[in-house]
């Protein structure tokens, strides 16, 4: 792994293979931020084009008060939210759900509940929560940023941001309580 | 009471503290265990599926992009270059100054032609030979 500024004085001298290894250094990130937002890995991809051109365009304007991969992790939600709003099929899932009143829906697929799967059968729930809910506890337990970084990404209260985290992994503990008899087995 | 029970435990996750957990009654034991279970999950989300190229498909469209940007400037300099030519000679222009041009490509007029087609050669030479190799690059 390179050192971020290293790599940045690099691409900003106009080097392209330093700006290949940036992307794949990040690319997993991104990834997963937007995959989070938009579900379909198609219009990830897209989107991800996107916040990479656009981090190369404003990388001169990096000025080192975050982490690198904080700063690219906000341009990947603010894009994720844009294209979620510029896209009128995605509106039913997407900002507007009333995730004070939030339920998961009652069916669960056959081949989690064949399996015995708890970690697929939590990840099946957690895809089912609404944006926030799902984006805030990924950027929190899965790409281990805190809560500071998560305000800088995604511009939300500490509180919120607090507030979300515990609802989201209420709801999920909730849920996984009322099926531990199923999944019995595989907890032990 | 469980509300605040549920905090502290999920505090207790968060901090990563949950080696201290000898206060904790039996009940809110198995909510600690399912909390973990939960963390746990999140953090094995398989990682996403990316194309082995995706940051070569990157590097190649801030490629294209420069050298559009570049075909753009170059073709608003011929553009203001063509009409200041055109400006200057309706300017200039007079009978004397027609006569002169038309003598000078009719005497001069076998190095034009050679010149103009010798300079179209080059450039389809030059388009054939990019096109052979970016297919040789992309084999």
């Amino acid at each position: 792994m390179i050192d971020d500024q290293e790599l940045i004085n690099q691409v900003l001298e106009g080097n392209l293979m330093s700006f290949t290894i940036l992307v794949k250094q990040y690319q997993n990130l991104v990834f997963s931020i937007l995959i989070k937002i938009l579900k379909k890995e198609e219009d990830a991809e897209d989107v991800a084009q996107e916040v990479f051109l656009k981090v190369h365009k404003h990388l001169n304007k990096f000025q080192f008060q975050s982490k690198l991969s904080t700063w690219i992790a906000a341009i990947a939600y603010s894009e994720g939210l844009n294209y979620l709003k510029k896209s009128s099929r995605n509106l039913s899932h997407g900002l507007n759900e009333d995730i004070d009143n939030f339920n998961f829906s009652n069916e669960t697929p056959h081949w989690i509940l064949e399996k015995k799967d708890l970690k697929r059968y939590v990840q099946f729930l957690v895809d089912q929560l609404p944006v926030q809910y799902k984006t805030v506890l990924t950027l929190f337990h899965l790409n281990e940023f805190s809560y500071q970084e998560i305000q800088q990404i995604t511009g939300m209260p500490e509180g919120t941001i607090k507030g979300y985290l515990f609802r989201a992994r209420n709801l999920l503990k909730t849920k996984i309580e009322n099926h531990s008899i199923l999944f019995h087995e595989t907890s032990k | 009471m469980k509300q605040v029970n549920d905090s502290i435990i999920q505090e207790m996750l968060s901090s990563k503290e949950i080696t201290q957990d000898e206060f904790l009654t039996k009940e809110e034991k198995v909510s600690l265990m399912l909390y973990q279970q939960v963390v746990e999950a999140i953090q094995a989300y398989p990682n996403p599926a990316i194309k082995n190229d995706f940051s070569s498909i990157i590097t190649e469209k801030i490629v294209h992009k420069k050298t559009r940007r570049y075909q753009i400037f170059l073709n608003f300099l011929i553009v203001f270059l063509t009409l200041f030519s055109f400006t200057a000679f309706i300017f200039f222009i007079n009978s004397d100054m027609l006569y002169m041009v038309k003598t000078v490509l009719f005497q001069y007029k076998w190095i034009f032609l050679f010149t103009i087609t010798m300079l179209t050669l080059i450039q389809l030479f030059d388009a054939n030979r990019i096109s052979i190799m970016n297919k040789r690059i992309s084999l």
